[in-house]
């Protein structure tokens, strides 16, 4: 368990600037998801914490040591790609044991660790298979059971979930997440999911074309994005954002912004046609096109039967208005 | 439906007993060829009167034929070892490291095969004589990696180059170098188109015969080709066929042992890099 400290962190490739001036205080312990856009730079910055790029600029802290010039093998972090990278002339104790083989652990301690943490991701019956002979979800369990055999300070995990089905992605994220608790690790996590990023984030770190937006804890990041790009980012539909001539008080706003969910149909207020109309089942959303021409999403079943073409009305509460001013920042 | 069906592989079938007609007839009448003695050798039938083993006892009576063996096997396997060792860390570095040159080296490399045997021998032959290796196994070692190496390096760059990256990196997390990378976790990925270069490589060291005849001077450092090229008959005027397809035979032996022996890893090899699995 340690803490992970980036000062001034910048990555260039030739001469595109990848990540910029990224300061970043992780605690011990903590459980920091970086979600962003494709491209964001949320690997190459997980990946200059592991040690596998170096930052063209700044300085990695681990604990209390500077690790910027550190092999990733000395810096007492573990890694779980997205593709597992299993070694796939190994079997699954092979593939466990290799870093502990490599650091020259005893055979007795070696087994034990091997079937201990065999046991808490429950594969010890899959032990002598190939990897080629596991489902994906099995691989991803071996892949993290390496992970954690080597007793990290620090767990990084890229984009783990990416490659399962809906369902076990789920049940995973759960599982990931009960592993933080009993582990009491320090772990960075990296997804395009926000969704999964909300669930399993202490702190939630926004990355949008390589420097960070906000740093937060989800509610907080959710209920006062501090830019307009937050926002937009987190919530499903997206965050509506109008002119600021729609609400009474916009406060010398650019734009005003109105999450789906804190919008409902009225007797009076904005009027406007309904354009779609999504049945989710638990919800149902409604795409209304306002008669200054915006298109917003409602989150609103009091409708019996809502028709395309409907004219109808749509409110919400001053609480709920988020304004913004000309640069995106949040008044 | 069904009899189009039947049709079309028994014409597949057919086609095949041809090409394999094609491809096996030369080996089968040289095998036969060689139980023949004296003028039997010259009937034109597909099956020996009288066969015998005549050719066999003379071919390796009259001249240190199982040393030739013997120095061949020593080249060959020679050759393959030192091509694949060195073949395997030079496509790690073209395949995975990035550095000033490289297409460049890489280019050059491959040059260096295109140059015909004959333009290369003075020079190589004053190497030799330089080095003292004349009438020397090593002399042949040395030159047949001219061309060894540049396909293996070739051939297993593409193979490094495929690896998938991830893995590399799960390795460089878990703590290895450089060299165990190399030898614990991508030599057995490798080991198909090893199988299938080092194969290869055999094939090459152990049939070549321009050099084997330059730097070679006496019958007991010759490799096969060469001996059985100079196989002499009684007179001048009399080519010992019978002894030569005897030679040939038992040369020919080995390498389709080996290939049946490395067969199915030998497919995967020439198949592997093509389809992503
Ligand atoms: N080795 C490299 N050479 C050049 N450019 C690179 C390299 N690695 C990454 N980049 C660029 O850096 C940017 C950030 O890449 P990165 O992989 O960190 O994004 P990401 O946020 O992880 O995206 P995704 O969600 O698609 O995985 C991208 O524009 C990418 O093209
Ligand atoms: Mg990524």
């Amino acid at each position: 368990m340690s803490s992970v400290r980036l000062e001034g962190i910048a990555k260039r490739f030739g001469s595109t600037e990848v990540i910029r001036g990224v300061d970043l205080d992780i605690q011990s312990g903590e459980f920091v998801v970086f979600v962003g856009a494709s491209g964001s730079g949320k690997s190459t910055l997980l990946r200059m914490i592991a040690g596998l790029e170096q930052p063209s600029e700044g300085r990695v802290f681990i604990g209390d040591s500077d690790v910027t010039d550190a092999p990733p093998s000395e810096r007492g972090v573990s890694m779980v790609f997205q593709s597992y990278a299993l070694y796939p002339h190994m079997t699954v104790r092979e593939n466990i044991a290799f870093g502990l083989k490599l650091k020259k652990t005893g055979k007795a301690a070696m087994e034990e660790a091997v079937t201990r943490v065999a046991t808490m991701l429950e594969i010890e019956a899959l032990l002598d298979r190939k990897p080629g002979q596991l489902s994906g979800g099995q691989r991803q369990r071996v892949a993290i059971a390496r992970a954690i055999v080597r007793e990290p300070d620090v767990f990084l995990f890229d984009e783990p979930l990416s490659n399962l089905d809906a369902a076990l992605r789920t049940r995973t994220r759960i599982e990931i997440k009960d592993l933080h608790r009993k582990l009491a690790a320090t772990m960075i996590y990296v997804t395009h999911d926000q969704v999964e990023a909300m669930s399993l984030a202490d702190r939630m770190v926004i990355l949008n074309g390589g420097h960070i937006e906000q740093v937060g804890p989800p509610v907080v990041l959710y209920h006062e994005p501090a830019t307009k790009y937050v926002a937009a980012f987190l919530g499903s539909p997206t965050m509506n954002f109008l002119p600021p001539s729609v609400v009474g008080d916009a406060g010398g706003a650019d734009s005003v912004g109105i999450r789906p969910e804190d919008m409902r149909v009225a007797d009076s207020g904005l009027s406007g046609t309904i354009e779609e109309v999504e049945e989710l089942g638990e919800t149902r959303i409604l795409h209304v096109k306002l008669e200054g021409g915006e298109t917003i999403a409602v989150r609103d079943r009091s409708l019996d039967d809502p028709k395309i073409g409907q004219v109808v009305s749509v409110t919400f509460d001053d609480t709920a208005i988020h304004r913004f001013d000309a640069k995106g920042a949040r008044i | 439906m069904k009899g189009k069906a039947a049709l079309k592989t028994g014409g597949l079938v057919a086609l095949w007993i041809v090409v394999a007609l094609f491809l096996l007839f030369p080996f089968y009448y040289a095998v036969v060829s060689s139980f023949r003695e004296g003028s039997a050798i010259f009937e034109a039938s597909l099956w020996p009167a009288n066969p015998t083993f005549a050719n066999y006892e003379a071919v390796m009576t009259d001249q240190p034929f199982a040393t030739n063996i013997l120095n061949s096997l020593i080249v060959a396997v020679s050759v393959v070892a030192l091509s694949l060792g060195l073949a395997t860390f030079a496509s790690y570095a073209f395949g995975r490291a990035k550095f000033k040159g490289r297409r460049l080296l890489l280019y050059t490399i491959l040059g260096v095969s295109m140059f015909p045997q004959v333009a290369v021998l003075s020079g190589l032959f004053e190497i030799v004589r330089l080095f003292g290796l004349y009438n020397n196994l090593l002399s042949l070692v040395f030159s047949y990696m001219i061309f060894t190496l540049p396909f293996t390096v070739w051939v297993l760059t593409s193979f490094m180059r495929d690896l998938p990256v991830e893995i590399e990196e799960a390795a460089i997390m878990d703590g290895a170098s450089s060299w165990t990378i190399v030898t614990k976790v991508f030599l057995p990925l490798l080991a198909p188109a090893l199988v299938t270069t080092g194969l290869l490589a055999f094939i090459a060291a152990w049939n070549e015969f321009l050099f084997a005849l330059s730097f070679t001077l006496t019958n007991e450092q010759r490799t096969v080709p060469v001996a059985i090229a100079l196989i002499t008959g009684a007179s001048q005027y009399e080519l010992p066929w019978g002894n030569i397809m005897a030679a040939s035979v038992i040369v020919t032996v080995p390498l389709i042992v080996l290939v049946l022996f490395f067969q199915k890893k030998l497919v995967a090899g020439l198949t592997a890099g093509a389809v992503k699995g």
